[in-house]
């Protein structure tokens, strides 16, 4: 109990000197690098009734790996480039995409891989912050532009078989043949970052934005059958890269600080 | 300091063993013989005929070879040239005992030994197999071979029983009998 006192004592003098630390920002020219972790949802529109899945597993959520320098020149503006990194996420297994493409009970027994399909890809971005500076947080919109890319997986193939039967269907998706795999794209980020000042060398950071690609890629979907080859259903459609939302929090470390 | 060497000395051996036990196929230079065994693809994963019945529709062999010195692969010097598929009783009336029914069996394109498993938990593999012919033999044979589907099934209810033979490319020929089954 006692102990438990002490941590609580030790947390309120903390608190305390952190909210009396007096603007230990504020407004200073400072270069910063920062690093962060979070999560990035796709949100696109897209002409296909799997949204995009066929492609790259549509809308889902992928783990996002941010790194930030930034550099204020005058009082409220600076400038940032970013570069994020978004990994395949475990939500695009094939087994997962063959579920949003087709109704369960439909008379198939799907034979699947556990792999991880989708999009994985870097965007770098070079942009312009406004800050608002309070004694121990502050309030950073910034908007970025600038170069994305993304690999989409060429062809991925899955077999589905009538139940009760050796009747069995090829299901080739992925990126159409005359598509490349490796999409660059460009890419407008609007975002919007919470800091809480933790020292005068540390922040803590939240960061919400919303990145928008304009690339589009043709999407391509077969079923044929496996021992005549006769195609059963196919489509061709183009589809967006992708916009996604993201959030992210990490820690920003002042490389340099002038007053 | 000691009680951290010896935890890195330990994690240093731990690391030494998991290489060490990596596993390697055995590759030897001659299929010296095959199996044939029934097996049922109604579910979604093919399983051994214990009842000796099976749907005409879901049935399925499976050849596998005896690789030399108990290989896993075979590297062939004499490619295999040729895969046929006989059956051994009266199929249909086109068809009678003896005839060659290689046209109704279609390969299937998981490997074997995985599908034995359940795809939801494994990650399967394409079938490490191709049909020989004279004009495309196969020079690598892995062990487990290939599920070959009937694609064709007799107009009714009868005792069915198959043999496969392999041709290589010296002339040696290797040949397989499953056990009789009911297709329905």
């Amino acid at each position: 109990m006692n102990r438990c006192f002490k941590i609580f004592l030790c947390c309120v003098i903390a608190g305390a000197g952190l909210l009396q630390a007096e603007g230990f920002h504020s407004y200073e020219k400072t270069t910063s690098v920062e690093m962060g972790i979070g999560a990035s949802y796709n949100i696109s529109s897209y002409s296909t009734p799997d949204n995009g899945a066929a492609l790259f597993s549509g809308r889902v959520g992928h783990p996002l790996f941010r790194l930030n320098v930034s550099h204020f020149f005058a009082r409220h503006w600076g400038a940032y480039v970013a570069a994020g990194f978004v990994p395949n996420s475990f939500l695009s297994t094939q087994k997962a995409v063959l579920d949003k493409l087709h109704p369960k009970n439909d008379g198939y027994d799907y034979i699947t891989t556990n792999n991880s399909k989708g999009r994985r890809g870097y965007a770098l971005t070079l942009g312009a912050i406004y800050r608002w500076d309070k004694s121990h947080w502050s309030l950073r919109p910034m908007i970025g532009i600038g170069l994305s890319s993304y690999n989409l997986e060429d062809t991925y193939t899955a077999y589905r078989k009538v139940e009760g039967t050796n009747r069995m269907e090829k299901i080739q998706y992925g990126v159409a043949q005359d598509s490349h795999c490796g999409i660059t794209s460009f890419v407008v980020t609007p975002a919007i970052d919470v800091t809480l000042h933790i020292s005068r060398k540390f922040d803590f950071f939240c960061n919400l934005s919303y990145e928008i690609n304009t690339a589009e890629v043709w999407q391509k979907y077969k079923v044929s059958e496996l021992h005549s080859g006769r195609e059963i259903e196919s489509s061709v459609a183009k589809e967006p890269i992708g916009n996604n939302i993201s959030a992210c929090f990490g820690v920003r470390y002042h490389i340099l600080v002038k007053k | 300091m000691r009680k951290l060497i010896y935890k890195i000395a330990v994690m240093l051996v731990i690391a030494l063993v998991s290489v060490s036990c990596g596993y390697d196929e055995y590759v030897s230079d001659e299929v010296v013989g095959m199996r044939l065994e029934g097996f049922d693809n109604a579910g979604k994963i093919p399983q051994a005929i214990e009842s000796g019945r099976c749907s005409g529709q879901s049935y399925m062999l499976w050849v596998s070879f005896v690789i030399k010195d108990y290989g896993d692969v075979a590297e062939l010097s004499n490619p295999m040239v040729a895969l046929r598929f006989i059956t051994l009783t009266d199929f249909d009336e086109s068809h009678p005992a003896g005839s060659d029914v290689t046209e109704f069996f279609d390969m299937y394109p998981i490997r074997p030994e995985i599908s034995a498993s359940d795809y939801d938990t494994y990650e399967y593999e394409p079938v490490r197999f191709a049909i020989p012919s004279h004009n495309s033999p196969i020079g690598v044979v892995y062990q487990e071979g290939a599920y070959f589907m009937l694609m064709k099934s007799p107009a009714e209810e009868r005792e069915c029983r198959f043999a496969t033979d392999v041709e290589f490319s010296d002339g040696k020929i290797l040949s397989a009998q499953c056990q009789a089954v009911t297709l329905y």
